[in-house]
């Protein structure tokens, strides 16, 4: 398969008053063409941090002490976190767009919305108005909204769930292969979030992309994604396809995100929430960082860390008992 | 649109009610008797000052007295000097054009001097460009204008010779000239609102730098420049608008030391003469006039910030 995206022993610091947070620690990832990957975990594990290395928008505290983030397109390679600015500029949008968790913020107020269309695509050389003006109503009515309406309004003018319909549309109208989406239904009603799952499938069926979804939530992550990875603590500890991860989880974290899940439908299971909390990123444990945690726990997961292992073809679980390990 | 500029323009008539009755008390709460004045303090002839109080109607009821000013101010006339005889309404149309220009030309200038500074100081990453835009404007908010003024003719005009000194053609007959004369009052007027415009640029600069469509902007592979120009300031501007219809209005209501220090015959002075000479219609004139330009300017603020931020139309 090929690989779109690249990202190699990435690992970022946030340098604050407290010391230094460890967000992300020698992650490396693959993004390959047409697939969904689901990156799921807790509030500080670091995905929000891997979404917006990819677009370089990390904030200024954030420091990269090693690790690349490779694109590739045509047969080239580019090196992301040493483009150019003009180059970093054009490869936001075009190359790489991205969705923000919350919708209600994420138009800028005082412009209507067709001037947040037209200002992007003239960002990107489009001249011809027009032109804009059609590939943004096809885009508009796909996300099943009356274009006329929705481009003349302004933002406070539409509903949460328009608005981040409204966002997917101008994430796509540069036609990028790559869209990333932060938990772009966090601010969301239930029912609307049900839409705009739907609509990203029906978007990546028709326009064919490749998606980055966000979201702390495994059984939205499972709806979308082909593949899924669990990250705690700043690094990936389970990898796989979204049924491995979901049917044969081999992390006991990803178990605990999993029975942490109310289902719907089937048995009346216990919820059990994960004992202990995340852990402090300015003071990680020694050993495996889930260890204070984990219900499988010996003498030598507080010593060291174990890589990814081989659990299956393609499946991998930072874990040295993945083998023991059982929803 | 029409109804919510409409609701404002009456809403208008109570406040300039209220400042009509403030300003009419003005002259009956100031200790010291009108009519002695006129009369000059050695005179105490009784039957003399009672005639007085009856030409003026000081011997009727005070609502009396208050229906027949406003009534006369209502057609226009502001009644006359009781140091010069002259109709105030004459004295007050020589001095505003001064006031008026001053006030606009030091507004445009600490726009002109706020925004880029303001804007630097909020967008910059660099620390000491912060800093170092704090301070200044912090030293431009603490330094008195009849200091500043003094130093600006010492260095521009009498030693660099630069602007002349004193000199203030009408703006239709010199433009150029007229802008050069007026520079250095309207720089120093503009020194100190241009220091408090900065540090509101920037303070609102940094709060719309954290949200969610500035990110968004960047996201979207908008150039630097225009995230800061059409996503940035166009919001960030907003309440600084205020700021500066605020800052305008005092500033028409022109300023004693400015104007005392350049020599500019302006509404500021006139009012400081009117006081220092008991003058009292004078001032109630100057007060009326300046106040109701006040309620006037923000009123046109509030109508330009119906267009300048969506959310608030038909509010």
């Amino acid at each position: 398969m090929d690989s779109l995206l690249s990202i190699r022993d990435l690992s970022i610091a946030y340098r604050g008053r407290g010391g230094t947070s460890q967000a992300l620690r020698e992650v490396s990832l693959d993004l390959y063409r047409d697939e969904t990957l689901g990156l799921i975990g807790e509030s500080g594990s670091g995905k929000t941090t891997l979404a917006l290395a990819v677009l370089r928008m990390l904030p200024p505290a954030a420091h990269i002490p090693q690790g690349q983030i490779l694109y590739h397109h045509d047969g080239r390679t580019a090196d992301v976190l040493s483009l150019g600015a003009e180059r970093l500029r054009r490869y936001r949008g075009e190359e790489v767009a991205m969705v923000f968790q919350s919708a209600l913020s994420s138009l800028n107020p005082v412009l209507r919305i067709w001037d947040q269309f037209l200002d992007t695509a003239r960002a990107h050389g489009e001249t011809d108005p027009a032109r804009v003006r059609t590939r943004t109503r096809e885009l508009l009515s796909h996300v099943q909204l009356e274009p006329e309406r929705v481009l003349s309004a302004f933002p406070h003018e539409l509903s949460g769930g328009m608005r981040q319909r409204v966002m997917l549309a101008l994430a796509l109208l540069l036609r990028p292969r790559v869209v990333v989406l932060d938990e772009p239904t966090t601010a969301l009603d239930i029912l609307t979030q049900r839409t705009i799952i739907d609509l990203l499938r029906s978007l990546r069926r028709e326009f064919g992309f490749s998606m980055m979804f966000i979201s702390h939530d495994l059984s939205l992550a499972a709806e979308l994604a082909d593949r899924v990875a669990t990250m705690y603590a700043g690094r990936i500890v389970e990898i796989g396809t979204t049924d491995e991860l979901f049917y044969e989880p081999r992390h006991p974290y990803t178990v605990g995100l999993l029975q942490a899940v109310p289902t719907v439908h089937g048995d009346h299971r216990t919820l059990h929430s994960i004992p202990g909390s995340p852990p402090n990123l300015q003071r990680l444990p020694a050993g495996c960082k889930f260890h204070p945690r984990c219900p499988y726990v010996r003498p030598v997961c507080t010593e060291a860390e174990p890589d990814l292992l081989h659990v299956s073809n393609g499946h991998r679980s930072a874990c040295f008992f993945w083998d023991e390990v059982r929803r | 649109m029409q109804r919510y500029v409409a609701q404002r323009l009456l809403l208008l008539i109570p406040v300039l009610f209220v400042i009509s009755v403030v300003v009419f008390s003005l002259m009956h709460l100031i200790p010291g008797d009108p009519a002695q004045v006129i009369l000059g303090f050695e005179n105490t002839d009784p039957a003399q000052l009672a005639a007085v109080r009856r030409d003026l109607g000081l011997d009727r009821p005070v609502y009396v007295q208050y229906g027949r000013w406003l009534g006369r101010v209502l057609s226009g006339n502001l009644g006359t000097s009781v140091r010069t005889g002259r109709p105030i309404g004459a004295l007050i149309l020589e001095a505003l054009p001064f006031t008026l220009e001053l006030a606009i030309y030091a507004v445009v200038l600490a726009i002109l001097i706020a925004v880029p500074v303001g804007t630097l100081a909020g967008t910059t990453s660099s620390r000491l460009a912060d800093g170092t835009m704090q301070t200044l404007t912090l030293l431009g908010l603490s330094l008195p204008a009849f200091w500043v003024g003094a130093m600006f003719i010492l260095l521009f005009s009498v030693h660099l010779r630069w602007f002349p000194v004193l000199t203030f053609p009408a703006l239709l007959d010199a433009p150029l000239a007229n802008l050069r004369g007026f520079f250095l009052p309207a720089l120093t007027l503009a020194v100190p609102n241009a220091a408090a415009i900065a540090r509101m640029v920037r303070a609102s600069l940094v709060s719309v730098r954290r949200e969610e469509y500035v990110k968004v902007a960047r996201a979207k592979g908008l150039s630097e420049s225009l995230v800061v120009r059409r996503h940035m300031l166009k919001n960030a501007l907003i309440p600084v608008v205020t700021l500066i219809g605020i800052v305008a209005g005092y500033l028409l209501g022109g300023s004693i030391v400015v104007e005392q220090v350049f020599a500019i015959p302006g509404v500021g002075r006139m009012g400081l003469q009117a006081i220092v000479q008991r003058d009292y219609p004078v001032l109630q004139a100057v007060v009326l006039i300046v106040t109701a330009l006040f309620v006037l300017v923000n009123l046109l603020v509030d109508l330009i910030y119906v267009f300048l931020d969506p959310r608030i139309r038909y509010a």
